[in-house]
């Protein structure tokens, strides 16, 4: 392929980004004090993460097949993360899950 | 005086529970009250001609049936932001009670939308609401089905087949022959599901249109937010200072409601907690954050979606005051005395938006 | 030129992997349900990337209909928990 030249970079690229992110929704999910907060480390980071990690997939692949399904699966994280997340946190506020704010103890809810 | 009040939307069975509310209004001596909500955002206060003309043609079919009954129709919805079933009972209610009616005659096929009665039932709305309500005695609708249904139906089967031999290779002819099948089955089991109301081709390309301008745009805000998330993460002294607000929305419709809470939970610092008609309670991580989610950003994106750049210009919920804050620093300093009504006030006013800004 | 990005595309994985297994102290510590489901959550989704950089990695596009399986599952599962856990009698703050 004539681009495979470029191919490389940008695929080790992605990948990195996506490791980075992925990081961050990690770092994210141990740190933040409450599940409203843990949630928005798990729907954004995370996405944008599997975002860029499944297109250095479909641009390894390079193929109309594998470009639409990684596609797809890409969607399909983008559109369910944040409804999963909805469900959650709607949930945890119904059995009144309290809400951290400035001033409680930082590691409150660790515990 | 007695009432009837008889919510109308287009079904096989409309004319003979009209027909039916008519006689029970004659019979009690009352007045009929025909109403439709008119669905979406029609906030200029004037009805779609469609509803008019719908609610003449409904008016008509009562005054066939018994002479000198007193008919009044009404359109209902069209200063407020409608969404879901619960906000157009809260309509329908108000209404009955301002007009001095007593009792509210169901078709038994009517859904306020294009979703099936038996999905989300109006039963199930209007037993929390203090009104009696009863079923028309008329026949059950045969099994033809209806226009909306078959475009509804169609549409759906024609996306589900073309999704299937994407996925299975258009030239294996064993996906060929399954696809038919699958999106012949989606068609018949979804097609009161999927839609709010039956799409019409037109809205749907500019929606489509627009949704080119709106995709990228989504991910720009979620690219460039998500640095700044990953900096208040990462950062040694985790610099956050959570809100939890509710903000009215100045969307109607299911799908626009959707819109705009996806694009709040996607966008980083802020995340739709809850959702109640077009209010949203959203949680939001940073000062920042919450700034641009009142400043109107996501609201006023899918706005431009929906409804295209000449409705989309209206100031932010922040601005037009239609939020209020339950958790979080600005609760305590400029919502501490409302923080008390909010935690005592469940729903006592069930149709808001009717007298706040968003009437304009 | 092609053994490089598979290498890459593998050590990523293998990265990832590693990420998913410290989110793991979230399930373990919680400290309530929705915790433990939002940080299985995250685990989900980690391994929906693992398997598509594996796809990649392996020259196996077989395991992207895999991922997209997986991640259906894995939202099933949010959606199930959240429905289970939630307390309609104590939802009330629409204000306005």
């Amino acid at each position: 392929m004539v681009l495979s030249g470029l191919t490389t970079p940008l695929v080790i690229l992605f990948a990195a980004i996506g490791v980075f992110f992925t990081l961050v929704a990690a770092v994210g999910v141990i740190r933040l004090p409450d599940v409203y907060s843990r949630s928005h480390a798990a729907t954004k980071a995370d996405t944008l993460g599997a975002g860029f990690s499944i297109a250095a997939a479909a641009l390894y692949f390079g193929t109309a097949g594998e470009v639409f399904r990684a596609a797809v699966l890409v969607a399909f994280v983008y559109y369910t993360n944040p409804t999963a997340a909805h469900a959650i946190t709607r949930a945890a506020y119904s059995q009144g899950v309290p809400v951290w704010t400035t001033g409680d103890e930082k590691d409150g809810g660790d515990r | 005086m007695t009432g009837i009040v008889v919510p109308v939307n287009p079904s096989r069975t409309l004319s003979d529970t009209i027909a039916y509310a008519a006689r029970e209004a004659a019979a009690t001596d009352g007045e009929l009250h025909l109403v439709r909500t008119a669905p979406g955002y029609y906030v200029t206060g004037a009805a779609p001609a469609e509803v008019l003309a719908h609610l003449e043609e409904s008016a008509a079919i009562a005054e066939n049936e018994v002479e000198d009954l007193v008919v009044h129709t009404a359109p209902l919805g069209v200063d407020v932001y409608v969404s879901g079933p619960d906000e157009h009972a809260e309509l329908l209610i108000e209404y009955a009670e301002a007009n001095g009616a007593d009792r509210v005659i169901v078709d038994p096929s009517y859904s306020p939308d294009a979703t099936a009665p038996e999905l989300y039932s109006i039963e199930r709305v209007f037993r929390g609401l203090p009104i009696a309500y009863e079923h028309a005695l008329v026949d059950s609708p045969g099994r033809i089905p209806s226009r909306g249904e078959l475009i509804r139906g169609g549409l759906i089967g024609a996306v589900a087949f073309l999704f299937y031999i994407a996925l299975g290779g258009p030239t294996y002819p064993f996906a060929l022959a399954t696809g038919l099948v699958t999106g012949l089955i989606a068609a018949v089991v979804l097609r009161n599901v999927t839609f709010e109301s039956t799409p019409d081709i037109g809205s749907g390309v500019r929606i489509a249109a627009r949704g080119v301008v709106f995709v990228p745009f989504l991910l720009w805000e979620i690219a460039k937010a998500n640095v700044l998330f990953a900096y208040v993460v990462l950062h040694p002294s985790l610099p956050i200072e959570p809100h939890l607000d509710e903000v009215e929305m100045a969307v109607g419709s299911g799908l626009s409601v959707t819109a705009v809470a996806n694009a709040i939970t996607l966008t980083p610092g802020t995340l739709t907690v809850d959702a109640d008609g077009h209010h949203l309670l959203v949680h939001s991580l940073n000062g920042t954050a919450r700034e641009d989610l009142l400043d109107g950003l996501h609201e006023g994106a899918v706005r431009n979606l929906f409804y295209g750049s000449a409705e989309g210009d209206l100031p932010g919920p922040g601005e037009r005051g239609d939020y209020h804050p339950i958790a979080g620093p600005a609760a305590v300093t400029d919502g501490g005395e409302s923080l008390d009504d909010g935690a005592t006030n469940e729903r006592e006013s069930p149709v808001s938006g009717a007298d706040s800004e968003v009437s304009q | 030129m092609t053994d490089l990005a598979n290498t890459a595309l593998l050590a990523a994985a293998v990265v990832t992997v590693l990420l998913g297994l410290v989110v793991l102290y979230r399930v373990v510590v919680g400290p309530t349900t929705q915790d433990r489901v939002v940080a299985v959550n995250v685990v989900g989704t980690t391994i929906v990337m693992v398997l598509a950089l594996l796809s990649a990695g392996l020259d196996r596009p077989e395991y992207l209909d895999i991922a997209i399986v997986y991640a259906l599952l894995n939202f099933v599962l949010s959606l199930v928990v959240g429905r289970a856990t939630y307390d309609a009698e104590g939802v009330s703050w629409r204000w306005s």
